[in-house]
């Protein structure tokens, strides 16, 4: 007797939902996520502000997900992209009126030329050239923000944002409730990770593997790396910028500080945690951090008083020393990522057999 | 008003050959290890604090105050070697490169714990009033750090071209198999390239905190030494000593003419903009060389 999932057709083996069983699961899933926020523990503003972050941290590292775990390019910048994304957003809501929807695909398509243009010096030769880029994506984005118009960009002070509202043919409502941030956020979460889910089965998707896998392998067979590579960091920047929009929503209030270099790395430990190369390793890696970086300031000064001698900031600095470490254990011990640990486990319960 | 680009141009040179110092620990530690190491600027900065420490928690006298910070970087280097390249060496250089922003966080995380954010005075151990000559004022401290920086480049220089050890390193920098065929450790070379990159952090750090103070702030500026390596092409020492000067004097004339349109914050960018623009003119660099491939 055969037990386990067969698939009984190319399109069967191909397919995201490969039966009735995986189905019911999606459905099931996807209702408990549209019940979050009035389950008894998820329903407090802070858990439900927590759980808007972790989604706005999905959006953003799914693109780097898809740059770096599938193509294999090293950003250091992605902060700096959901920055773009989120003072976009901020200048054409606040100062010049727009409707958020189209806000947020401006934002989107901002970040992404933003991307493209760091993107064209340095891919064209191989190498971490692009790590570099972005770190000066990073320092220049920091120094025009605070060093541009006041008017336009509020300079260290941050920019007030104005709460999104939808359409006017949907209803027009503000959307100034936690809950209603979540469905919001929820919406933009699940049509990203279809995108990507689904982007990793097109020519386009195999492309980025194999430029990842062999820059030299990739162009004997006629797949061109500087334009693949230009694909994917666009593609990554156009999330990191939807993201943003949607981060203004979070506190409606952005400020240069919120788009720095630490805040990249946090953005990379997620994908190195999560696991690359998996878009579950991207919700694990982005779940877990965030957590941490949640419970952290909260717990963490009662750390101080058992230890007075440590300085102020010693809590934060302690929070990414910890994460130092995470990262490192996972580089070293688990490079897969928390996905892997998952699939392994996961696979335990599964009975594949061939007779 | 006229001497403003020749002073522009002097302390230019001087912070120049600063940035190339610690860009050539850049250099060093990535042609043998082939790994970006993007934790310099904050190895640059733990330098500062180590000497500082040494000068005025253990009260040495300079040079010994930076010997024994030379050691501590040397065992540093050696640590980072072992515990955090080492296991990566069967995986991709992109772990090998996350590993040093995961070294970053080490290092920045501890010198806040152990010293906190505070701007601290580095104790004066060069003489403080600055020097006519015409109408240029030229730091003393900036000319000391001049003259240091190009000995120790004299130093690197002399030790890569005429050494034994010296063209062991080179040899493995450009082929770990053909080095290991020879008989080369090419894990003892890492090392002693991650040592070599440490000590000229502790030195960079050293004579950039003496030129003010010692402070979070130091590890922006020395991550200005990755920004300078890639201007100036992977491939020399010397490469490193003009592209950091022509960065340094770009900087001086950016922030001399310039800050006053924008307020400030271009010293920070100048690097990275002239970074950005060799990229897409010249991308290996000045004095870089073009690989070609064959399979």
């Amino acid at each position: 007797m055969i037990t386990g999932s067969i698939s009984r057709s190319f399109q069967q083996d191909t397919a995201i939902i490969a039966n009735g069983k995986q189905w019911a699961v999606l459905i099931a899933f996807l209702a408990i996520l549209l019940l979050l926020p009035h389950l008894p523990l998820f329903s407090s503003a802070p858990v439900l502000g927590l759980i808007n972050g972790i989604g706005v941290a999905i959006i953003a590292v799914t693109g780097l997900q898809i740059l770096t775990g599938y193509c294999g390019q090293f950003s250091m910048g992605p902060s700096a992209l959901v920055g773009v994304g989120a003072y976009t957003c901020a200048i054409l809501t606040a100062k010049w009126g727009w409707g958020f929807m189209p806000a947020l695909l401006a934002s989107g398509f901002a970040a992404a030329l933003v991307g493209f243009a760091f993107g064209i010096p340095s891919l064209r030769v191989k190498g971490f050239y692009l790590a570099l880029s972005t770190i000066a994506l990073q320092f220049i984005f920091v120094f025009l923000v605070e060093h541009g118009p006041h008017e336009v960009t509020g300079n260290i002070d941050g920019l007030q944002v104005p709460t999104a509202r939808l359409p006017d043919w949907l209803g027009g409502m503000a959307i100034d409730s936690a809950e209603g941030k979540y469905y919001l956020i929820l919406a933009f979460v699940l049509l990203g990770l279809f995108l990507a889910t689904n982007l990793v089965r097109t020519n386009a998707g195999r492309a980025f593997i194999v430029v990842r896998d062999n820059e030299l392998a990739a162009q004997a067979i006629g797949v061109n790396p500087f334009r693949y590579k230009l694909l994917a960091f666009f593609i990554s920047s156009l999330y990191a910028g939807v993201a943003g929009a949607l981060y203004t929503q979070l506190s409606l209030f952005i400020a240069p500080g919120d788009f720095t270099l630490t805040t990249s790395i946090w953005y990379v430990a997620m994908l190195i945690t999560g696991g690359m190369g998996t878009i579950s390793g991207v919700v694990f890696g982005s779940v877990l951090l965030n957590v941490l970086l949640f419970l952290g300031p909260r717990y963490g000064p009662q750390l101080t008083s058992v230890f007075p001698q440590l300085s102020d900031g010693a809590v934060y600095a302690g929070l990414n020393l910890l994460l130092a470490l995470v990262i490192i254990l996972f580089l070293v011990f688990q490079p897969h990522g928390v996905a892997h640990w998952w699939k392994s486990v996961s696979s335990r319960f599964s009975r594949r057999y061939l007779q | 008003m006229g001497s403003l680009p020749l002073q522009l141009l002097v302390t230019g040179t001087m912070v120049g050959a600063i940035y190339g110092l610690i860009a050539t620990g850049f250099v060093v530690i990535y042609k043998s290890a082939g790994v970006f190491n993007l934790a310099q600027g904050q190895m640059v900065m733990l330098g500062g604090y180590v000497t500082l420490a040494c000068l005025t928690q253990l009260n040495l006298p300079l040079l010994p105050a930076l010997i024994v910070g030379s050691v501590a970087f040397v065992i540093i280097g050696v640590l980072i070697e072992r515990l955090m390249m080492r296991p990566l060496l069967g995986q991709s250089v992109l772990a090998s490169v996350m590993m040093t922003i995961a070294l970053q966080l080490v290092i920045g995380s501890i010198v806040m714990i152990v010293w906190g954010a505070k701007v601290t005075p580095f104790p004066k151990v060069f003489p403080q009033q600055p020097l006519f000559v015409g109408p240029l004022v030229i730091s003393q401290v900036g000319l000391w750090g001049f003259v240091i920086s190009l000995l120790v480049f004299a130093v690197f220089t002399l030790f890569f071209k005429y050494s034994k050890l010296g063209m062991l390193m080179r040899a493995t920098a450009e082929s770990h198999e053909l080095a290991m065929s020879i008989g080369v450790d090419v894990k003892k070379v890492m090392r002693l390239s991650w040592m070599m990159g440490g000590v000229a952090a502790l030195l960079g750090g050293w004579i950039m905190a003496s030129t003010g103070s010692v402070g979070p702030q130091l590890a922006i500026v020395g991550l200005t030494a990755l920004p300078v390596a890639i201007f100036a092409g992977l491939e020399s020492i010397l490469g490193c000593l003009i592209g950091g000067i022509i960065v340094g004097i770009a900087q001086n004339f950016a922030v001399g003419y310039l800050d006053r349109y924008t307020g400030g914050g271009l010293s920070d960018v100048t690097p990275y903009i002239l970074m950005m623009l060799v990229l897409l003119v010249r991308p290996h660099g000045l004095f870089g060389m073009k690989k070609v491939e064959r399979v």
